[in-house]
């Protein structure tokens, strides 16, 4: 005999099927008429964000040639991102920007949509109006970036805060608080923040700040404990070995009081990219860290006659890198160097004749 | 003879209805990730930067070099394409370390025609031992290109070999017939360059049959007319746009492609190299997780779906089971290896979530479907299966995997929009779900096998196809 349940839930069973399928099929053609939709948007999206960049650098060009253009007013995050994609274009990520176009931007109120974007909850919005920020370089959107960016835990929004800081900055002391803010977050890679530190001051460099005037930052950036040799070389490729001369002292000074190894060893390193001499290189010669002993051998090709006995003394290390650095380093200093090197063709020890021998065969005067 | 007929079939019973629940928690599983990646895509597609931006952020930074170790095992027929397109690629410091594993065809000859090659020495750091290397050649025309030929001694071994040579501090493994998007370093570079804690990332491998190459570059992105190659297409899309972005997202991605990956070369070279097995790519990523934990140091490992590499896939079938085969022994060995990893929250969530994951919906996986056809044509023949609500179930599955596919075509028109024409994605989604016809049960059997075969150490030959556009 059927029961109540035997005869119900079968069909209860299959009706449950059958609302699954029906479920399934009407999800599966959304899917396939939103996958239309969507491609269809975004290719309308991407058109019109051209239109407008291209619109934008029309009315740049007409504004930085002197005549009456106006940028349009923005009131959307896509119109802003257009304009500062469209600055970008036109004169490139950072520099100088004329007075007459930061007013017109200024105009326009991107800054304030921009700055809006960041309150977003949604990462990729807070993304796209950092981006937006550093693009439109207005000066005073330093500071909001970086209290934006100090709240930040997103590591990709926070490697795009420091870039855009570095479009904004203004001033030499920008260099400081940009220096703070890299070494506020311990995981972000050294090699980004040097790059970030060489960036600020060629930003610097081309808005036509004086090296003399950085003195002061990088005293401060120098420093601090968290700086190393690659701040020293991202500043001789910010500034340029030549230019760099006007702040030697300071690199030496910094060295001198923070007696750090790696830091004087960099310095030297400096020193001898800048092909300039100071005592420091001397006090260094003969010093136990290998490194630093080395640094300061090749620093002193740039020295003169008076380097060449310590020098000299080298050779006869016991290391083979230091007396290497030794041989190539008198074979730069002028005659006396190499008067040095010829005197130790007759020196007892085999290693140090060897290296005399091999420096004055290989090494061209 | 009656009850123990009864007891025999409240037991298959009992059986199919766990089985039943296995298929709910395995789709269930395959659903949830779909939708995590779904939400996580749409909103991160908006951040990805342009390349002019990606230019200028790391022009202006120190981006880390990277050594392109491809090892070639009788690759004669697309190393010099993939060679040459790696040579495009858009990235300040790089070499290509090409590590020829002893092959028995034409690959050396090629590579001397294609690229000039002089013998040369070049001192390597002897780090891993390897089989014996007979020389060392770099081109003439393109001085980034090294060969090193060697003994053959496999896969894992010819990386190995590339190890010891490459010089900078970032290794990128691609395969032999891959092809790089141009500015795929550049993206991953990057990644590497903002987060000190990275040690190694994933990009998106993607299927390159069907596309048109021109001058070792995609020129047209095109689906295949293959129903075969469609559903590869879908599968790797659900793989990487779905899998190993939710996985990555919740820290537990075990997994990077053997294709494509970057990693720090100090790890690899301070857990050994890679061992020498057939999954190498998800047994080093394991060992990373393991040394970073017990080395008790900070680390991350990403999957970044915008940089893409372009592979071929099997275009037959007796190469597409081959290759299963492989991937299934390979699981299978990786997991056993690292063992000591599962449930052990010790290792995190790749311990307790990934391993676990891997374990029950990867490597059982294939046993619970098989064990639930089996089931349902043991119920059919003993009559003990409602035909209606059979059909209505297989309706089902088949739909719900329908849906998987349809979700995994628009999350990659989510982030790359790599297919232009709404044609081949529709193609690509229909034609993919074929694979519940046929396609899904032979694997499943082939992967069921697999698992027994594991001792097995061969990799199965690897029909090459030329990629078309540089056809000599």
């Amino acid at each position: 005999m059927h029961t109540l349940d035997m005869s119900v839930f079968p069909y209860l069973t299959v009706a449950l099927l059958w609302v699954v399928i029906l479920v399934f099929v009407v999800s599966i053609v959304a899917l396939f008429i939103s996958l239309g939709l969507h491609k269809r948007h975004a290719l309308a999206r991407v058109r019109q964000f051209r239109q407008e960049v291209d619109r934008e650098e029309r009315a740049l060009t007409e504004l930085l040639a002197g005549g009456a253009a106006h940028l349009h007013e923005v009131r959307h995050l896509e119109e802003a991102s257009a304009l500062g994609t469209a600055l970008t274009k036109k004169l490139g990520p950072t520099g100088q920007t004329a007075p007459t176009v930061l007013e017109a931007v200024r105009k326009t109120g991107a800054a304030a949509v921009a700055l809006a974007a960041l309150e977003a909850v949604d990462w990729a919005e807070r993304y796209r109006g950092i981006c937006t920020c550093g693009d439109l370089r207005l000066p005073e959107l330093f500071d909001p970036v970086i209290t934006f960016a100090y709240a930040e835990e997103n590591m990709k929004i926070f490697g795009i805060c420091l870039y855009a800081g570095t479009q904004l900055l203004s001033e030499p002391s920008h260099v400081k608080v940009l220096f703070d803010l890299t070494a506020s977050r311990p995981d972000l890679s050294t090699g980004y923040c040097e790059g970030m530190f060489r960036n600020a001051i060629q930003s610097l460099q081309q808005q036509g700040v004086a090296p003399e005037r950085l003195n002061a930052v990088l005293e401060y950036c120098l420093r601090d404990h968290r700086a190393d040799e690659q701040h020293h070389l991202a500043l001789i490729l910010a500034i340029g070995k030549e230019r760099l001369t006007s702040i030697k002292d300071t690199l030496v000074n910094v060295a001198r009081l923070q007696n750090n190894e790696r830091l004087i060893a960099a310095t030297l390193r400096s020193l001898q990219s800048m092909g300039l001499c100071d005592p420091i290189i001397g006090e260094h010669i003969g010093a136990p860290d290998l490194m630093l002993n080395i640094a300061a051998i090749r620093a002193a090709e740039s020295c003169g006659a008076e380097i060449v006995a310590p020098v000299s003394e080298q050779l006869a290390s016991p290391d083979f890198n230091v007396r290497y650095a030794a041989a190539q380093t008198l074979m730069h200093l002028s005659a006396a160097g190499h008067q040095a090197l010829l005197e130790r063709l007759h020196d007892e020890r085999p290693e140090v004749r060897q290296m005399a021998t091999f420096a004055l065969a290989v090494e061209p005067r | 003879m009656i009850l123990t007929f009864l007891s025999i079939a409240n037991t298959l019973l009992c059986f199919e209805v766990l089985i039943l629940l296995a298929f709910l928690i395995i789709n269930g599983s395959y659903t949830y990730i779909t939708l995590f990646a779904f939400r996580h895509l749409r909103d991160s597609s908006e951040a990805v930067p342009d390349l002019d931006r990606l230019l200028a952020l790391t022009r202006s930074a120190n981006l880390r070099p990277i050594s392109i170790v491809i090892p070639a095992y009788n690759e004669q027929v697309t190393l010099v394409e993939t060679i040459h397109a790696a040579i495009q690629i858009n990235y300040p410091h790089y070499e290509i370390v090409v590590v020829n594993d002893g092959s028995t065809d034409e690959t050396l000859a090629r590579l001397k025609e294609a690229f000039g090659l002089v013998p040369i020495e070049r001192p390597d750091r002897k780090a891993i031992e390897t089989e014996p290397v007979r020389a060392v050649y770099v081109s003439e025309r393109f001085p980034k290109v090294w060969v090193i030929d060697k003994e053959n001694g496999g896969k894992a071994d010819a990386l190995n070999c590339g190890l010891n040579y490459s010089r900078y501090p970032l290794f990128c493994a691609i395969d032999a017939d891959s092809i790089l998007d141009p500015d795929a370093l550049l993206r991953m570079g990057h990644q590497f360059l903002i987060d000190r804690n990275l040690i190694a990332a994933g990009g998106s491998v993607r299927v390159l049959n069907g596309c048109v190459v021109e001058g070792s570059r995609i020129k047209k992105i095109r689906s295949p007319r293959s129903i075969l190659t469609n559903i590869q297409i879908v599968e790797y899309l659900r793989g990487f746009m779905a899998g190993r972005v939710t996985l990555g997202e919740y820290e537990s991605l075990l997994i990077i492609s053997g294709a494509f990956g970057i990693f720090r070369k100090d790890l690899i070279l301070a857990i050994g190299g890679y061992r020498k097995t057939v999954g190498e790519d998800m047994d080093i990523v394991l060992r990373l997780h393991r040394y970073c934990v017990e080395q008790e140091i900070k680390y991350k490992v990403y999957f970044i779906p915008e940089p893409v590499c372009w592979t071929q896939v099997p275009s037959d079938f007796p190469s597409l089971l081959r290759q299963r085969n492989r991937w299934q022994r390979a699981l299978v060995d990786s997991i056993w290896h690292n063992r000591s990893m599962l449930f052990n929250p010790r290792y995190g969530r790749a311990g307790t979530l990934g391993m676990p994951f891997f374990l029950f919906i990867e490597l059982f996986g294939p046993l619970i479907e098989f064990i639930g056809y089996v089931g349902f044509v043991l119920f059919f023949i003993f009559h003990m299966l409602n035909p209606l609500f059979a059909l209505l179930f297989f309706t089902i599955s088949i739909l719900w995997g329908m849906w998987l596919n349809a979700a995994a075509v628009l999350l990659d028109n989510f982030v790359l929009h790599k297919y232009e024409s709404l044609f081949d994605s529709y193609r690509i989604a229909i034609l993919g779900s074929l694979e519940y016809l046929g396609y899904r049960q032979v694997l499943a059997v082939e992967r069921l096998i697999a698992t027994f075969q594991v001792s097995q150490t061969h990799w199965g030959h690897a029909d090459r196809k030329t990629i078309p556009g540089r056809a000599k």
